[in-house]
């Protein structure tokens, strides 16, 4: 068994954003827990333990090894077991020890799901070369593949991380886990509490529905559930997170830590310390950390047509496949009252909508209010996140204000058709959709 | 346009790419430059002027490597200079580039990147997209993303091909509007602008399509468009020979090319026309077959010889088909509003097919409803491509700058599709008889008209102080004497004009002084004698007369100070027969001015820009 395990960012990165602009691929979540802890979570569980590392874009080294605490972007020349950090690992491929070096693919794509290294092999696979998919193919060619698709699912785009969060949570579900150690008040259904885990200091208020019958049901510690609520699972809500009431947390749904929400929340994924605390609608969408979303906002997750939705990923249409695509929304970003945002939107870092009906794709560091379109610079986008931080106690390291104002001159490439009329001032809706 | 091209393989990189360029250089000349990929990173070299110098500058400093680009340029953006040749580094030094093309929007480019204080060394537009692909690098750190990032910012057209010290064996060529051709050997790749520089090293190629990038590397080549979605292509096998682009013991590929049209002119032919089945075989336009009987007019366009082509076939297609033909310079077509009426054959004619005007043109008569048919010489061209049908030169690569076999080519093309819709309808058997027999003897007459080049060279040298030619012609040897003039203009750098020979006298005939050259176009035709009266229009005004003639006139013999003769042919095919001489005669006057016949200053082969 490889002592040994590397999880990487691989090209397909940049498919991710903007959820990725200040947090590795492995932070996002999908199922019980995020991409990174399940990786940790199977090479505990393997004989013999392993040491997990990173390699992730230099740009967030410092930020990932401070929100990780592993060890990140050291390349040694000892064998290794690389694992794509976009991978929902459910278990580890078998490394024999004399196997040599081999890739392992998944359904016959030539993405890289893993590398098993030999000495050799692991002190050539640094950052930059893993995350350039012309350069890791070359270096990989002359390997031999195997396939492991019954370890792995590689997850390609935003909204295939909503869709596998459902079934994910229902796999990941251990049966030991059905526990209510926090305070359930009478008048509070559990519906299959045999799938359902309440953590230590929450506390479910009278007139709540955990409805399990459909899906486990995890709450972390110290969770708030206001009265009249709904909650159905397959769902996850972890530790700090405040449910307002009336809150309908639907099926499918992860809700990070120390999140406030309210209103209505269908198969989506808030990252953590977001707020959507009041009536509203969300659905099949992806929200970062740090988000505000106010009071009766509403996205579209399904086409009238019922047809496939186009998602403008970097401001770049991409046909999902799919008939549920809600939105994306980044880091530090916020939508006004009352903002409808149409089919598969795209809301990128540090933005602001303030109007009616948002534009599909919001490129980072915009302020639209009205028809106006103005760039929000990066320094008061800083200071805004400041404040919001330290509402929840968390404080603009180093690395992390490093990681925001690189987030501007990331976006500038990314998003350069878009972010284009933003730098030249040639402001209106029209010269960003 | 210009030329690129690109190496990877286990040859000794920098000889390979000067070989390359060497054949594509009548692409582009004002400049040259190639770079190479080696254990050093990126060291290029670049000259102002000829291929030899810069073979000259990479034999005293030899640069090791096994990966290279070059590129040869005929100036656009940016004056032909040192610090304008390519090849284009960004700013880190990271990225270096050789691009056919132009980058329209590349001043809004430069802009924004100036305001992210980054530093241009050149006018070009192929910097700003460089320059653009080194930007966008820093934030994608993935080389092929950068590159379709800034390929889906860039408007305009490209050849690209690109190096990066971030990946020293790798190559990356992409295309839009300019051709790219991508050979593959044994143990090696290349790209390069047309496949002359492939000849002889690969007969394996693949015809890149508009926003496809490839990847060339250690294990092999990779297709994928825009949105990284791969793309399966199959190889074709490449149909040219060394022996085609070599000069075989003439001293110019214009000379070797003019010389070439007999044979040219058989390929043109080969089992297209039967005289005895009194047919015309044009498998290109089988797609087309059931709709040209119902064709109602046509529209023919191109630029240059290829117009002048048009404007011979626009006599053709009236006088066989009764066909209302209309003939138009591309570069006009594509900016006017034409009215393009339904049942109208759109004809494009280009040698290479990749004539930017003619390119626009096509697309825009094919945006109001036309049929279009292409007329090319370049297999696999863009015009090729996208035409509903067509009919290829097979005459063979043309190097030389100066038209000649592909402009006769493309007579005969037009002829036989002249002949071909006549076919059907309503042209008699006895005519089309009559015709297809002329043109089944066009190879041998073209010849015998081979054989006035002493003449002409004679000719040539006693007349290349005269500054200003008049050519005059009627009827379908009208476009004849305008082909003349410009060859004179584009080799001999002479001031020479075309005119129909009755317009003359309606203004022109002023400039007419005492031993002016006056080429005046006389085959024995229908309109024999009214050109003789405007021989002696001009003879009466001093001019010194130069008739080329299918005719034994003694009439002639005494009005002309020159008589030039040539085989008859039939009427409507006299062009081909009559540009002969005319082509040797512009070819020598180069000489005797002692000008480069095969690349004349200012020129370029194919015009891929606006």
């Amino acid at each position: 068994m490889t002592t040994r395990i590397v999880v990487f960012e691989d090209a397909g990165w940049i498919r991710l954003l903007p959820l990725v602009y200040m947090r590795g691929v492995f932070e996002l979540r999908c199922g019980r827990s995020d991409l990174l802890s399940r990786i940790v979570g199977l090479t505990g569980a393997s004989e013999g333990g392993a040491t997990v590392e990173i390699l992730c874009r230099p740009q967030l080294a410092d930020l990932i090894h401070e929100t990780t605490g592993r060890a990140v972007n050291t390349s040694h020349p000892e064998p290794a077991l690389l694992l794509n950090g976009r991978g929902l690992w459910t278990k580890l491929p078998e490394t024999a020890s004399d196997a040599g070096s081999w890739v392992g693919t998944v359904d016959g794509s030539d993405d890289v799901a893993c590398i098993a290294a030999d000495a050799e092999l692991a002190g050539s696979l640094t950052p930059e070369t893993v995350i350039d998919q012309a350069r890791l193919r070359t270096l990989l060619a002359p390997l031999p593949r195997r396939d492991i698709s019954d370890c792995v699912q590689l997850l390609d785009w935003p909204w295939n991380f909503v869709h596998a969060n459902g079934p994910a949570m229902e796999s990941d579900w251990d049966p030991a886990s059905a526990a209510i150690a926090g305070q359930v008040d009478e008048g509070s259904y559990l519906l299959a509490p045999e799938h359902v885990h309440i953590g230590a200091g929450s506390r479910v208020k009278p007139c709540t529905v955990i409805d399990a019958e459909s899906g486990p049901v995890w709450i972390g510690e110290n969770v708030t559930v206001n009265p009249h609520c709904y909650i159905e699972g397959p769902v996850v809500i972890e530790s700090g997170t405040i449910l307002q009431p009336g809150a309908k947390i639907r099926e499918g749904t992860t809700l990070g830590p120390r999140c406030k929400v309210g209103g209505e929340i269908e198969a989506s994924i808030v990252q953590g310390f977001s707020n959507k605390q009041h009536d509203g609608f969300l659905g099949h969408s992806y929200v970062g950390e740090w988000v505000n979303i106010a009071a009766d906002c509403i996205n579209s997750d399904l086409k009238n047509t019922y047809g496939m939705i186009r998602v403008p990923i970097n401001g770049r249409e991409v046909n999902s496949g799919e008939m549920f695509v809600g939105m994306v929304m980044g880091d530090y970003s916020k939508a006004g009252i009352n903002v409808s945002f149409p089919t598969g939107a795209v809301v990128g870092f540090s933005s602001s909508v303030i109007r009616p009906l948002s534009p599909k794709f919001v490129p980072s560091f915009a302020w639209i209010d009205g028809d106006d379109v103005q760039r929000f610079d990066v320094v008061r986008g800083l200071a805004v996140a400041r404040k919001v931080m330290a509402r929840r106690q968390r404080e603009v390291t180093p690395a992390v204000e490093h990681a925001f104002l690189q987030v501007r001159e990331w976006a500038l490439a990314l998003e350069h058709e878009q972010q284009i009329p933003l730098e030249t001032g040639q402001h209106g809706l029209d010269t960003i959709g | 346009m210009c030329g690129i091209v690109g190496y990877l393989g286990v040859r000794p990189v920098t000889e390979v790419l000067l070989n390359g360029l060497q054949r594509l250089e009548y692409r582009g000349y004002d400049s040259a430059g190639l770079v190479v990929s080696g254990p050093a990173g990126l060291k290029a070299h670049r000259v102002e002027g000829r291929i030899d110098r810069l073979r000259s500058l990479a034999e005293s400093a030899p640069i090791e490597g096994r990966t290279g680009i070059g590129h040869t340029r005929w100036a656009t953006h940016g004056a032909p200079s040192l610090t304008n040749a390519h090849p284009h580094f960004d700013a880190s030094g990271r990225f270096a580039l050789v691009h056919n093309g132009i980058i329209e929007n590349h001043a809004a480019i430069r802009s924004f990147l100036n305001q992210k204080g980054i530093e241009f060394q050149s006018e070009t537009d192929t910097e700003a997209l460089v320059q653009l692909i080194g930007f966008l690098y820093q934030g994608t750190g993935d080389l092929l993303e950068s590159v379709r990032q800034a390929l889906r910012t860039v408007r305009g057209t490209f050849g690209i091909a690109l190096l990066s010290s971030e990946a020293p064996e790798l190559l990356i060529a992409a295309r839009r509007g300019s051709p790219l051709i991508v050979g593959v050997g044994s143990d090696e790749l290349m790209v390069a602008s047309d496949a002359s520089a492939l000849i002889g090293q690969t007969s394996q190629v693949l015809y890149l399509d508009d926003d496809e990038i490839v990847t060339l590397g250690p294990d092999g080549l990779h297709v994928s468009d825009l949105d990284a979605v791969a793309v399966e292509r199959d190889l074709v096998t490449l149909d040219l020979t060394l022996e085609e682009i070599e000069l075989k013991g003439h001293d110019h590929h214009m000379h070797k090319e003019m010389h070439e049209q007999p044979a040219s002119l058989q390929m043109t032919l080969r089992g297209r026309v039967n005289s005895a089945d009194r047919k015309f075989v044009l498998g290109g336009l089988t797609s087309l077959e059931r709709q040209l009987p119902n064709v109602e007019r046509a529209l023919l366009f191109g630029c240059g010889s290829a117009w002048h082509a048009a404007l011979i076939g626009e006599y053709m297609l009236e006088e066989l088909a009764s066909l209302p033909t209309t003939v138009e310079y591309a570069s006009e077509l594509r900016y006017r509003n034409p009215l393009i009426e339904s049942g109208t054959l759109a004809v494009g004619v280009s040698q290479s097919g990749e004539t930017a005007d003619t390119l626009a043109a096509l697309r825009e008569v094919q945006t109001r409803g036309a049929t279009t048919i292409g007329v090319v010489n370049a297999v696999g061209s863009s015009m090729a491509r996208e035409t509903d049908a067509g009919v290829y030169l097979h005459v063979g690569p043309e190097i030389g700058v100066a038209s000649t076999k592909a402009f006769l080519g493309q007579v005969v093309v037009l002829a036989m599709l002249a002949g071909y819709m006549g076919r059907r309808r309503h042209l008699s058997d006895e005519r089309l008889i009559e015709f297809l027999e002329g043109l089944e003897e066009l190879p041998d007459k073209v010849r015998e008209a081979l054989e006035t080049e002493q003449q002409m060279k004679e000719l040539a040298f006693s007349l290349a102080d005269r500054e200003h030619w008049l050519y005059l012609g009627r009827g379908v040897n009208f476009p004849a004497a305008l082909e003349g003039a410009l060859k004179l203009k584009e080799v001999s750098y002479i001031h020479a004009e075309g005119l129909p020979a009755a317009e003359m006298k309606h203004g022109p005939i002023a400039m007419i002084d005492k031993g002016m050259p006056v080429v005046v176009l006389a085959p024995r035709d229908g309109v024999y004698s009214k050109v003789l009266s405007n021989i002696e229009e001009v003879r009466s005004r001093g001019a010194h007369v130069i008739a080329v003639t299918s005719s034994e006139d003694a009439e002639l013999d005494q009005l002309a100070h020159d008589v030039v003769r040539v085989p008859e042919t039939h009427a409507l095919l006299s062009p081909v027969v009559t540009s002969v001489p005319l082509q040797l005669l512009a070819y020598h006057a180069a000489l005797a001015k002692g000008r480069d016949v095969d690349k004349p200053r200012n020129l370029a082969k194919s015009v891929t820009v606006e």
